[in-house]
């Protein structure tokens, strides 16, 4: 695993929505150019949700943009689509701790398991369970909170 | 203390630049797979000894990977990051 610092980093934040803000900004506005793309400012700015603007933090632009209710600002459209996302998601999780149930050893990336004394080993494996049990209660109820908007919005009728 | 998920940006890029212009391109962590971790709401319960879990830097960053090739981001992933981001400070203090 080789960890390529700036690039990989900048993409991931992009791809999990963090960096939109910044680049939306650096599309509209000049000031944001220096401030995303050369960081030149140490003053700590932040996008107003909604306006394209970017101010200062402490001021009035504080706050969720969807007014506290996650995923209200998507279509249906968007909404199936990470609906499709994430049942396909949490199906393969599902498959993925079923397995390690059933062989923990099978995924012993590095020998690190198979190495140690038996009471530390079953301490790996219920660890190593439970962390696999909060990520898909975490993907759930994501999953709810999609679901939850779909209802919300007006019939297609 | 408000977290602005733009500031997040900010920060990785500001960190990721000045650690490039000291000169490093690339951390290995490929020595490296599991890891304690301590699960919230304990992580912050500081009146009692909290329960462990594992997690796998392999799976965390192959999971990643993933969002790289366009699977759909969970909060989870937040959690691989830094994870990720852990072992690589780990590796950039030695």
């Amino acid at each position: 695993m080789r960890f390529q610092s700036v690039l990989i980093l900048l993409t991931m934040l992009k791809v999990t929505g963090v960096l939109l803000p910044a680049r939306a900004a650096r599309a509209d506005e000049p000031e944001s150019t220096v401030l995303a793309g050369g960081l030149k400012s140490r003053r700590p700015l932040v996008k107003n949700p909604g306006s394209g603007a970017t101010t200062p933090l402490g001021s009035a632009a504080q706050g969720k943009s969807t007014g506290g209710k996650p995923y209200s600002n998507q279509t249906r459209q968007q909404l199936e689509r990470s609906k499709r996302s994430y049942e396909e998601l949490i199906r393969e999780h599902e498959q993925k701790l079923a397995d390690y149930r059933k062989n923990p050893l099978s995924q012993d990336n590095k020998g690190l398991l198979k190495n140690q004394p038996p009471d530390v080993q079953q301490k790996i494996i219920e660890g190593r369970i439970k962390e696999l049990e909060r990520q898909l209660e975490k993907q759930r109820s994501e999953l709810e909170k999609i679901n939850e908007a779909i209802r919300a919005l007006p019939s297609k009728d | 203390m408000q977290i602005h998920l733009s500031q997040l940006a900010l920060l990785l890029t500001r960190l990721s630049e000045s650690y490039e212009e000291r000169g490093y391109d690339s951390v290995r962590i490929d020595d490296m797979d599991l890891y304690w971790i301590v699960q919230p709401p304990e992580w912050t319960d500081l009146q009692h000894e909290p329960p462990l879990c594992v997690g796998s830097l392999k799976d965390d960053w192959e999971a990643l990977q993933r969002v790289l090739e366009g699977q759909m981001p969970t909060s989870v992933d937040f959690d691989r990051l830094a994870a990720v981001l852990r072992a690589v400070s780990e590796r950039l203090a030695r």
